[in-house]
């Protein structure tokens, strides 16, 4: 049971007290985290979307980097490369629940949107581990190209996609037969990726050719290559998938891109050496993890203008899907 | 082996170098150096891209495209050395830059990946300030690095080359006060 997490619900002159002390418990239902991963001291930093601070800050394996929170908040998968191992948080009271040792140099990870799988990209093995959530038991590895990085799962859970960084490539997997169905060349070094919401369209940053590659799931294609800026590294989609972000780690900026001209119409500095990317549930603000001014920050949507900067840990990674419901 | 073989593996080592495979955990290194010189004159001392005959570990500076975003520069090193780097970012009124190395053997500077910002702002008294920045992948891309490859030497080595550099420039600078 998790005590932090609790909400007693009170009558009468009880319960407004009461609800002052659930906002002001880590875990209160309904309340929205941040899962930071700080690659620069062991830890990860849960802030809270809502008041918008720290709540928490857990010490988590060596060096994490990667993470993925399951759709529905409960549960923070955190890779780390370094120890070789993923970590496994409870989501409402930030506790570690289990570890396991995943390969030579886990970094990517994705759940599935059951929360039945999770999927780790093994960067040195150049595999896909497959991972039973419960007990994290090996349900299989999938081969896929040079150092697999970004990982990303389509709406319907049905296709994983997976960034090939040095074979400037795309993996698209069946989950259910777990293969590789098809590859797609995309820019070169591709990193980040993100899928949009009707799961028609992949966006894939590539670091080393400043620019965005658009894939076409179904047609297996790239429909368009948008110039972004320097050194792209993350990718997030807003959950109607009219309006693309990627943060440009050497520009310090965030382009933005409106996927239906498929043009950048907006590029922004949001701080230095910027990497994780999210869209918020609803699409009500984008949060950034900038890695070396160690914070995470909160930008509105429509002009990109910074609402919040909360304080992280060391090297803030945050890659992956660091927000329940984000996109 | 021939001329053309070399070329050819010179070739392929430039294009495997730039943002090549590299380690799990990227580092960074910030050094910062008060200097009793105003900005425009440290910056007019260090600024130019094709110059870096003010740090002490540089013999030579050979390039082309000047401070323009896309210029190149080939640093030797006193024990012939070189480090191969590309201008991403320039403005000479806010006194910053911000470049890569596109190539360097990690038996010259143990890192890869490597960018590099350096800045002069306003300091105590009308003196200055002046920021190194760094953020790299140790030199050995692949798991159980050799300990002269590992995230710590990298760390080490680009400490050195920036304290090395700054404290350079600081002498230089309030030595030529009148």
């Amino acid at each position: 049971m998790a005590t932090r997490g609790r909400c007693w619900t009170a009558g009468g002159p009880l319960a407004l007290l009461a609800l002052s002390l659930c906002t002001a418990s880590t875990g209160s239902a309904g309340a929205t985290f941040a899962f930071v991963t700080n690659q620069g001291d062991n830890t990860v930093s849960v802030i809270d979307l809502a008041a918008m601070t720290v709540a928490a800050t857990i010490p988590v394996g060596t060096s994490p980097a990667g993470v993925a929170v399951s759709s529905d908040g409960a549960r923070a998968y955190v890779t780390s490369p370094e120890s070789r191992d993923l970590h496994v948080l409870d989501g409402a009271t930030f506790q570690v629940l289990a570890h396991r040792q995943v390969g030579k140099g886990p970094l990517g990870v994705a759940v599935s949107p059951d929360g039945e799988r999770v999927y780790v990209a093994d960067w040195y093995q150049d595999a896909v581990y497959v991972l039973e959530t419960r007990g994290l038991t090996e349900v299989a590895r999938i081969p896929v190209g040079d150092s697999p990085s970004g990982l990303a799962v389509s709406p319907s859970g049905d296709r994983l996609y997976v960034s090939e960084r040095d074979d400037d490539s795309i993996a698209v997997i069946d989950t259910a037969q777990k293969r590789v169905l098809a590859r797609v060349q995309v820019g070169r070094r591709p990193f980040g990726l993100q899928v949009d919401g009707a799961g028609k369209r992949l966006y894939v940053a590539n670091v080393a050719s400043n620019d965005l590659s658009v894939v076409d799931v179904e047609a297996l294609r790239v429909t368009a290559t948008i110039p972004v800026g320097s050194t792209p590294y993350g990718v997030a989609v807003t959950p109607d998938g009219t309006r693309a972000f990627v943060t440009n780690q050497h520009a310090n900026t965030v382009s933005v891109i409106d996927t239906g001209s498929q043009r950048v119409v907006m590029e922004r500095e949001v701080g230095e050496f910027p990497e994780g990317i999210i869209v918020g549930p609803g699409g009500k603000a984008i949060y950034v993890a900038n890695w070396f001014s160690n914070e995470m920050v909160v930008l509105d949507p429509d002009k990109l203008e910074i609402i919040g900067q909360i304080p992280t840990g060391e090297s803030p990674r945050a890659f992956g899907v660091f927000i329940a419901g984000g996109t | 082996m021939n001329s053309s073989k070399l070329s050819l593996l010179v070739g392929l080592l430039a294009a495997s170098t730039l943002a090549a495979a590299h380690g799990p955990t990227r580092q960074k290194v910030v050094t910062e150096q008060q200097i009793a010189a105003p900005p425009e004159q440290v910056w007019e001392t260090m600024g130019n891209f094709q110059d870096m005959s003010w740090h002490p570990a540089i013999v030579k500076t050979e390039g082309e495209g000047g401070n323009t975003p896309g210029a190149k520069r080939v640093l030797t090193l006193g024990n012939g050395g070189q480090i191969f780097e590309q201008l991403e970012k320039y403005d000479g009124t806010a006194h910053s830059m911000f470049y890569r190395i596109d190539q360097v053997d990690p038996k010259v500077l143990p890192v890869t990946n490597y960018s590099s910002w350096l800045s002069v702002a306003p300091g105590a008294d009308g003196g200055s300030t002046v920021t190194w920045k760094g953020a790299f992948y140790r030199g050995y891309p692949n798991n159980d690095p050799p300990p002269e490859l590992n995230d710590e030497a990298a760390v080490r080595a680009v400490t050195g080359v920036y304290k090395a550099g700054l404290d350079n420039l600081k002498s230089l600078l309030e030595q030529a006060k009148p």
